[in-house]
């Protein structure tokens, strides 16, 4: 059956982008206050601008294209993918009128790494950005983090059960609760008191580390931002390195790993289930690849003796497994140090550890734990189906919050999945390999940016050809979509250009 | 006309345990307890691979 939408289809998928426009504009209007709160004129007037913009156009969309129309799951995800794309549209705007960005391109790209929570940034003089600038950058990486499609509709949408496939567009395929809205509420909630308790604990560590009461707020409310949303964004260009602080860094890593367990575990956890983290397929997963991966990047590390002494290894060691496992992208390094200091398999590690990501369900990117358990398992049940005799009949199980029966279609779409991230990594590899880089340089910018790893060794930078700064923000938007909200857009746009509407 | 009297610690207890913020605890110290576990068995590999090299 040929795809064949029709007008009132667009109608639907343009009423609902109206609304996430619509709720972009209010979103700027915090940083619009902080900045008239700190005197930044300039930038008062660049984020009103914004936000005007964005209202106008998304309210004006939305009474154009008002739809009561039912919402099936190709509506929905062609809402998600359309969403991310216009979101940074009007959201780079300030940015580029901060005159930190070369273009308007950079700004854009800037946006996107911000509301799919890469990391990477195309910032000029950083150090020395408005507070209130600054601030935007890492709330848009709050607002992605938690769905800012989910966030946006959740807010505004009077209609509970018709955003039910924008929220599987997401990658968020578990239902916490009975409904989407009780279960935004939820992660809302998750988010909010975590932020609570995560910021004061950062402010806390910074002001240790000597920054003024003030400064220290505000630069832990925007670390919070980063690391629990697993954005990688930082206030500094040296990043976490920028504190010196190995108490700050001991705050991050628990915050890190929260903003990459599935809000379905974190929903388990406040239940005071505990044996969930040791029965949950996806936590074995992470912490299993996480000790390798230590224990590889350790040997790589010891092998150029790029570090003398154990505690300063398993600090940056540490760190740094952490932040790309869970697609974070903070660092206690310059990037560069990647390939002039770490040698070959420490960066080696650290691109699988960023193409592996967190759990599904999470603010996480890459593959996710839940899909490399599945295929193991697979694995695991394949060989013993080989050993045992041929009429044994060979169940294997897997715990993610009950006990359930691994399936071939699992393990198949799992695998398909994994192929298309595969695909994703070494097409924007090859992209990088074009236009001169090194392989180790190219691979590692483009696992980065497709699975919101948002580590860097330096190639993604002002100067940066456009061709590859429009790649890598394609593999954001892709990679933070899990491809198939973009793949529904796409079978619209084809559609029109087809003729078959 | 009710009585003002000192809440009991059962009542304490059970709205506690209500709270969100007692969640919110339970969840962060298992994620800071299973970040130390997994932490502390990277410390040794870190310890043996630098004794190696």
């Amino acid at each position: 059956m040929l795809f064949r939408p029709d007008r009132r289809d667009f109608t639907l998928i343009g009423f609902y982008t109206g609304k996430v426009v619509f709720g972009v504009g209010l979103a700027m209007l915090i940083p619009a206050l902080m900045a008239f709160v700190l005197g930044e004129r300039n930038e008062v007037y660049a984020f009103l601008l914004g936000a005007a913009l964005a209202v106008a156009v998304g309210r004006t969309t939305e009474l154009l294209l008002y739809s009561r129309e039912p919402m099936s799951t190709s509506h929905g995800l062609a809402t998600v993918a359309l969403s991310w794309l216009l979101a940074p549209v009007f959201a780079g705007l300030p940015l580029l009128l901060s005159g930190h960005y070369a273009s308007y391109l950079d700004a854009y790209f800037e946006s996107m790494s911000g509301f799919a929570t890469i990391g990477l940034t195309l910032a000029n003089d950083l150090d020395h950005m408005a507070r209130s600038v600054n601030l935007w950058r890492h709330l848009m990486q709050f607002i992605g983090g938690q769905g800012i499609v989910v966030v946006v509709l959740t807010i505004l949408a009077s209609a509970g059960g018709r955003i039910g496939y924008l929220y599987t567009g997401e990658g968020r395929e578990e239902k916490i609760l009975p409904n989407v809205i009780r279960t935004s509420r939820f992660i809302w909630r998750v988010a909010l008191i975590y932020a609570l308790i995560g910021t004061t604990l950062l402010w806390i560590a910074l002001m240790g580390a000597g920054l003024q009461a003030p400064t220290a707020l505000y630069h832990g409310a925007n670390l919070f931002m980063a690391a629990f949303d697993t954005g990688g964004f930082a206030t500094q260009s040296s990043s976490v390195a920028f504190y010196r602080s190995p108490y700050v860094e001991a705050v991050l890593l628990p915050i890190m790993t929260a903003g990459a367990f599935s809000f379905a575990l974190h929903y388990q956890l406040w239940l005071g289930r505990h044996s969930e983290l040791v029965r949950n397929i996806e936590t074995r997963t992470i912490a299993v690849s996480t000790l390798v991966m230590f224990a590889i990047l350790a040997v790589g590390l010891g092998r150029t003796a790029t570090f003398t002494e154990v505690g300063v290894m398993m600090r940056h060691g540490f760190f740094h497994v952490v932040s790309a496992h869970t697609t974070t992208g903070l660092a206690t390094v310059p990037g560069r140090l990647y390939v002039t200091d770490w040698g070959v398999l420490a960066p080696a590690v650290l691109v699988t550890a960023m193409a592996f990501g967190g759990m599904a369900g999470s603010t996480a990117g890459g593959i996710k734990a839940m899909r490399i358990g599945l295929i193991l398992k697979g694995v695991i049940r394949d060989v013993r189906k080989v050993l045992l005799p041929e009429d044994a009949i060979v169940v294997q199980t897997f715990h993610s919050s009950t006990r359930k029966m691994l399936t071939d279609n699992q393990v198949r779409a799992a695998a398909t999945v994994l192929l298309l991230w595969l695909v994703l990594y070494f097409g924007g590899g090859l992209i990088g390999l074009f236009y001169g880089y090194e392989l180790q340089l190219a691979l590692f910018e483009s696992t980065a940016a497709a699975s919101s790893g948002g580590l860097s060794v330096g190639l993604v930078r002002p100067d940066l050809e456009w061709p590859l700064k429009v790649v890598y923000t394609a593999q954001m938007v892709i990679g933070r979509l899990e491809f198939i909200a973009v793949f529904a857009l796409l079978g619209y746009v084809l559609a029109i250009v087809r003729g078959r509407v | 006309m009710a009585r003002w009297s000192l809440p009991s610690v059962a009542r304490l207890r059970t709205g506690w345990r209500r709270s969100p913020l007692h969640g919110a605890v339970l969840g962060i110290a298992s994620v800071a307890l299973a970040t130390l576990a997994v932490g502390a068995v990277c410390a040794v590999i870190a310890y043996v691979v630098t004794w190696i090299y």
